[in-house]
């Protein structure tokens, strides 16, 4: 039984395989195509899913979408969305999604339709591992759905309640992280990297926006909002409310602006607990499953977990609308053949491509890159990786399947020294180029990491935040409150980063690496070996390695190189934007 | 602050929603319900006149990519390095000074005006310049060189009026080549219904009618801009018609795709009569292919390969004026929006321009005419074009000395002869030459000319020079690896030499979509021409393909485009890309490398959407001889084959489909758009998801 997930149209599409029940591939489009969040129709993602598990496209027995379009559409014209938009009345298309499969994946199987926060439900019980969990999404919304509550027992899922449209926790979190001059649905995340800076001397005021209903219910206060005229987030009153101007994208970031930004997260910490208690008293259970955008916000699912009524949390790594395909693969499986997919925790998310050492070798003859062949020695070059990190070198790091998620966890990853108290602002000079406010992650070993975090538990996934206890000083992944996103390594899932994480220990007595995801600021993160070597190039991180190859920059004069790049990247631009006529 | 919609409407918008599945819902119902939500109900009208309204600004601080910089004694124009990433396609030129003594001529143009391939070590514009002054007097006149690669026709109109900020004392436009872009620029989805009942009506040729009579309003238009213009600044205006390269310029794959849905059940006769004309041709069997080549135009007149062999045929017999209707009428087939064209000057433009430039006061360079009156240039080939419409050498000093000729007397100078103009005109050096026709070769290559061609120019850029020698080996090299051309040494050591800044400032070997082609025919070429001036690189690049692509245990994946695209084209105008391989020609065919030492072992997941028989089987092709028949359906099948080494070559081999050409029986439901509307036009023949080769050891 082969079923393909899909989640597209909107953005961060992808697409993964359930095969005979078990998860064994999951890939955005965005990582082909090379366009951030990229939303078309992910056919490069499906062609890796039909390589991955062996089989064609006629061997899929069912094709299942992450959402209704019928009922989204019927939102969509309540609430006039896209009306100011030129030629809206062509989104008047119940059937494009599958006439959009049909023609551009060229699929002629049996296609399922799955509500979105079914999916998202589906996508964090399936693969949890727990035997019945109570159930909770929240994003900005899907169909009607904003936020939706239910429960899992077995194989079967279900959902008793949900928020609807445009009362949305999700959109009033982009709203204030439009208020700050970030982009919605990609600047979330700095908001909550933000807060630990600030006072929450806002929150009374954003306590006006929000009203808490009975049981899952709340509602938002729409005379803040403009987001149903589709032009922008917030209204007039709430510039006046805040009595804060609104700031520009390139502007200076104030404390103002962090304090803002806290009082916005203490808000939302509030009300999630809140409705997880009710949850938790609707359901009784002591495990919580989470998905949809707003679960990707790592504080405030520890805040539930450390102060609400659950003991055990699965938050699923892709909980944004890309790992919605996994939840209607899932809830395809259950409808066709009566049994759930395999009921194993989740234990990794390596599920994209992974390219052979020829391929890279074939690739390194061809350029005028110096290079050192490590084959046969891995040792060796886990040695050398360690050492040039020991020095405070910023590695690029490529190795085996990539990751599912906007994650980067040790498959494509950019790696430093976490001890190196100018490591934060040389990583954001030399790759990152993004907000100094923002944290870096840490990779640790499991079995060190109790000894260097307040943790008790793995943390595969790097969703969770804790205090780092560390007797090291860690300043490089420290973040201001002096908490960490801890991502936990075992040889058993990712046996090359472990083994450099030993060879770290081993040189310096510190098992633990920032590891940050291996790409620039507004790009994917890295796919193929070319994709890696551009950004190697591109970019000025000190090294790469390459499954068994390992590039120093110093050893090599990368400035054409580099200026070809930029070229390319013009040259790129200008095609997506207009056809050049010679 | 937005309002929040009343509860009530949500029943109104679920049956709304329930309406809109269904294509036979009442809707003027559908319509009470969108007023009910407040959803407007008008569609735009489709803008008219087809160029925007506009005002430009004749006196403007900005010209191009030069802005004004004011200072005490007085202003001049200099390059903004805002716009540094255009820089490359303008002249390279940091400062327009102000006018001093000289009279100033300002050329306006696309890249023909640029010199395209010359550019910037040698232009049209300096050709011009020389051509005006008297090489024994002292400089009177200068030419200032506006011409920009990729000048569409709104850009064209803006900087015609722009360009009097520099206060010339004559304006050449020497355009039209683009202008075919701005036409489709125009097509929104706002034409569907226009389009759809003209193809159902009159046929494919409808559209052409109706997008011809569209660009002549556009043509039109900006000729009555540019005589205001010049009536209301007394400035000479001098228009020059471009010609293009009607003998040798051979429609391209994606130029030449199969109607099959318009033409119905004609489109497999006409690729039956393809067939043998492609024999006769092979043998140059004049007499049979004549009314074959009719026969293709009868059968199919949108399709430019039958005006192609007809124009062969009758050039042939010395008949030049129908030689040359039929070779303009191939290139008037770009109106059938098959793809993104070749620039070229369509019949539509220039008769507008010849009937109505004179007329509203403006003047006429007619090219066309000039070339067709030198002896041996009868058609327009390969002596005066470098490909489409780009000059040769030859071709620039023509138009430069008649432009000359026509502008004196506009700029109240004395005559001068034609024959002193022709040798006025500097020429540039051969290093130069030879570089714009290696950058020429590559350009018919990306477009898919043959190796004939490709030949030619690769042969006369060794002739004018053999400095270009290392950067033809270079360019075999990267073009038979199998990464990115990017990466590849080769490349980067092409690119360090600057030897080849006349293609494209050195970056042309780039494709815009970042695939890769092998370039076979080009890379042949290179090595056949270098041979002649007795540099041997066929054993190295031949090893070199066996290294890079060799079939092996590891799947060769033929879907992967090195192996299978030979030019920059490969989608219909406008399509949405699939995700999968999509014939629309009755042949695909694959490259693969083996070393020929075992058989090789194929897996193909494809289907026909063509109306087919029970137990249809289509020939695999290897080296142009059948290995298998394959049971082709209109569903996805899956079909393994094994190729024996008697039918491989060492090296290169070639393996082909040949699809049923029978339109699909019912169209696949697509959106009321045009590029679906197009598609049922020209639509898929055969589709391939997977195609792999392998050995078993």
């Amino acid at each position: 039984m082969n079923v393909i997930g899909v989640s597209a149209l909107y953005h961060n599409s992808a697409c993964c395989l359930i095969q005979d029940g078990v998860l064994v591939a999951a890939v955005e489009e965005e990582r082909f195509t090379r366009i951030k969040a990229d939303p078309d129709m992910p056919q490069e993602a499906l062609r890796y899913c039909l390589e991955a598990g062996g089989i064609s496209i006629h061997d899929v027995d069912a094709m299942a979408y992450y959402e209704d379009p019928a009922k989204k559409l019927d939102r969509q014209l309540w609430s006039g969305v896209g009306r100011t938009m030129p030629n809206w009345q062509s989104y008047l298309d119940v059937n494009r999604p599958e006439e959009v499969m049909r023609i551009l994946l060229g699929y002629e199987g049996p296609i399922m339709f799955f509500d979105h926060h079914l999916s998202h439900a589906a996508s964090s019980y399936y693969f949890s591992g727990f035997e019945e969990a109570a159930l909770l999404t929240v994003d900005g919304v899907g169909e009607w759905a904003t936020t939706t509550y239910g429960s899992g027992q077995g194989k079967t899922l279900s959902l008793f309640e949900e928020v609807h449209f445009p009362d949305s926790l999700g959109l009033l979190y982009s709203t204030i992280t439009s208020y700050l001059g970030f982009g919605v649905n990609d600047g979330e995340y700095k908001v909550m990297g933000l807060a630990p800076y600030g006072k929450p001397r806002y929150t009374d005021k954003l306590w006006q926006l929000i009203k808490m209903g009975p049981g899952g219910q709340y509602q938002l206060n729409m005379e803040y909002f403009d987001f149903l005229e589709g032009n922008r987030m917030y209204s007039d009153a709430l510039i006046d409310l805040l009595q804060l101007p609104v700031r520009p994208a390139d502007a200076e970031m104030t404390q103002v602006h962090a304090d803002l930004a806290v009082s916005l997260q203490v808000v939302l910490e509030s009300v999630l607990l809140s409705k997880a208690t009710y949850l938790h008293g609707r359901t009784g259970s002591s495990n919580l499953c989470m998905a949809g955008g707003v679960a990707l916000n790592c504080v405030a699912n520890g805040n539930i977990l450390r102060k609400g009524p659950f003991k055990k949390m699965f938050v699923q790594p892709a909980a944004n609308d890309a790992g919605g395909a996994l939840g209607a693969a899932a809830l395809a499986q259950v409808a066709l053949t009566g049994e759930a997919p395999v009921r194993e925790p989740l234990r990794h998310v390596y599920l994209g491509p992974r390219f052979g050492r020829s391929e890279i070798d074939r690739m390194l003859q061809s350029t005028s890159i110096v290079y050192e062949n490590y084959r046969n020695n891995t040792d060796q070059l886990m040695a050398e990786t360690a050492r040039r990190l020991a020095d405070g070198k910023v590695i690029g790091w490529f190795s085996g399947h990539m990751e599912f998620g906007p994650r980067s966890l040790g498959g494509r990853s950019i790696l430093a020294d976490p001890r190196s108290p100018q490591m934060r602002d040389l990583i954001n000079a030399m790759v990152k180029k993004r907000e100094g406010f923002r944290p870096f992650a840490p990779a640790v070993l499991e079995s060190e990491a109790h000894h260097h975090f307040d943790l008790d538990h793995p943390s595969p996934f790097m969703l969770e935040t804790c205090q780092v206890i560390s007797p090291l000083d860690l300043p490089a992944i420290t973040h201001v409150d002096g908490s960490a996103r801890v991502q936990t390594v075992t040889a058993d899932t990712n046996p090359r980063f472990a083994a450099l994480l030993e060879a770290f220990n081993a040189l310096t007595g510190c098992p633990i690496l920032l590891n940050t995801s291996f790409n620039v600021k507004g790009e994917p993160i890295v796919c193929t070996p070319e994709d890696a070597l551009k950004c190697f190039i591109a970019n000025d991180i000190d090294c790469l390695v390459m499954e068994d190859y390992l590039i120093d920059r110093d050893e090599n004069s990368l400035d054409i190189l580099k200026w070809l790049l930029s070229t390319e990247q013009h040259l790129s631009t200008v095609s997506q934007n207009v056809y050049t006529f010679i | 602050m937005a309002q929040r919609p009343a509860d009530e409407l949500k029943t109104v918008s679920n049956e709304l929603v329930s309406l809109l599945r269904d294509d036979t819902s009442p809707k003027e119902y559908m319509a009470a319900l969108m007023h009910q939500l407040g959803l407007p109900l008008s569609t735009t009208n489709p803008t008219q006149p087809w160029l925007p309204n506009r005002s430009f600004d004749t006196n403007s601080a900005t010209v191009g990519i030069w802005n004004r910089v004011s200072t005490t004694q007085g202003s001049y124009f200099e390059r903004t390095i805002d716009r540094h990433l255009e820089w490359c396609y303008w002249a390279d030129n940091n400062r327009i000074m102000p006018k001093k003594g000289r009279k100033r001529v300002v050329l306006l143009g696309e890249s023909v005006a640029r010199g395209y391939f010359f550019d910037p070590q040698y232009s049209i514009a300096m050709a011009l310049e020389s051509a005006l002054n008297n090489p024994a007097g002292t400089d009177s006149l200068e030419v200032i060189d506006l011409a920009k690669v990729n000048m569409d026709l709104n850009a064209l109109r803006e900087i015609s009026h722009n360009a009097l900020a520099l206060d010339p004392d004559a304006l050449v436009v020497f355009a039209g080549n683009n202008w075919i872009f701005t036409l489709v620029e125009s097509i929104s989805e706002d034409d569907y219904d226009s389009f759809n009942e003209v193809i159902e009506q009159e046929g494919i040729v409808g559209l052409k009618n109706l997008l011809e009579q569209r660009l002549a309003q556009m043509v039109r238009h900006y000729l009555g801009e540019l005589a205001t213009l010049s009536a209301e600044f007394d400035l000479p205006i001098l228009v020059v018609i471009p010609e293009f390269n009607l003998k040798d310029w051979r429609s391209s794959p994606a130029e030449s795709i199969l109607a099959t849905s318009t033409s119905g059940s004609n489109a497999e006769g006409w690729n039956i009569a393809r067939m043998q004309a492609e024999v006769a041709l092979a043998t140059e069997n004049w007499a049979v292919l004549h009314p074959l080549a009719a026969q293709m135009v009868q059968l199919d007149n949108s399709h430019p390969l039958g005006y192609e062999l007809l124009g062969d045929c009758l050039a042939q017999q010395g008949n030049m004026t129908e030689a040359r209707a039929a070779y303009e009428s191939a290139r008037d087939t770009a109106l059938y929006c098959r793809t993104h064209c070749k620039p070229r000057c369509l019949k539509v433009i220039y008769e507008v321009i010849r009937a109505e430039a004179v007329p509203m006061g403006l003047n006429l360079v007619d090219l066309p005419q000039i070339f067709r009156q030198q002896p041996g240039n009868e058609l327009p080939d390969r002596d005066l074009f470098l490909d489409y419409c780009h000059l040769t050498l030859k071709g620039i000093v023509l138009m430069a000395a008649h432009t000359s000729h026509a502008l004196l007397p506009m700029l109240n100078q004395p005559d001068v002869a034609i024959d002193t103009l022709l040798n006025r005109v500097v020429r540039p050096s051969n290093e130069v030459l030879a570089v714009a026709h290696l950058g020429c070769a590559i350009h018919n290559a990306h477009y898919g000319q043959p190796y004939s061609i490709l030949y030619h120019h690769c042969l006369s850029a060794l002739q004018a020079s053999q400095t270009v020698a290392e950067a033809m080996r270079q360019l075999a090299d990267f073009a038979t690896r199998h990464s990115s051309t990017i990466l590849c040494s080769s490349h980067e050591r092409l690119v360090e030499s600057g030897l080849m800044q006349q293609y494209d400032g050195g970056r042309g070997f780039l494709h815009p979509f970042k695939r890769k082609l092998m370039d076979v025919p080009l890379v042949e070429a290179i090595i056949d021409t270098l041979k002649t001036v007795g540099i041997d690189i066929r054993d190295s690049i031949e090893a070199l393909r066996l290294r890079e692509h060799s079939v092996s245990t590891t799947a060769t994946n033929l879907l992967e485009s090195i192996y299978h695209l030979t030019t920059y084209e490969f989608i219909l105008l406008g399509e949405v890309p699939r995700g999968h391989y999509q014939a629309r020609n009755a042949e695909s065919m694959f490259m693969f490398v083996t070393d020929s030492t075992q058989p090789v072992n194929g897996k193909i997941t494809f289907r026909s959407q063509g109306q087919l028989t029970a137990g249809q089987t289509i020939p695999l092709m290897v080296n142009g001889q059948a290995v298998a028949h394959l049971p082709i359906s209109s569903t996805w099948t899956t079909c393994d084959f094994s190729i024996a080494t008697d039918h491989l070559d060492k090296g290169m081999n070639t393996i082909a489909l040949q699809w049923p050409v029978q339109p699909p029986p019912t169209p696949r439901r697509q959106r009321n758009t045009i590029d679906a509307l197009l598609s049922r036009v020209y639509p898929a023949l055969g589709e391939i998801y997977q195609f792999t080769l392998a050995t078993n050891s």
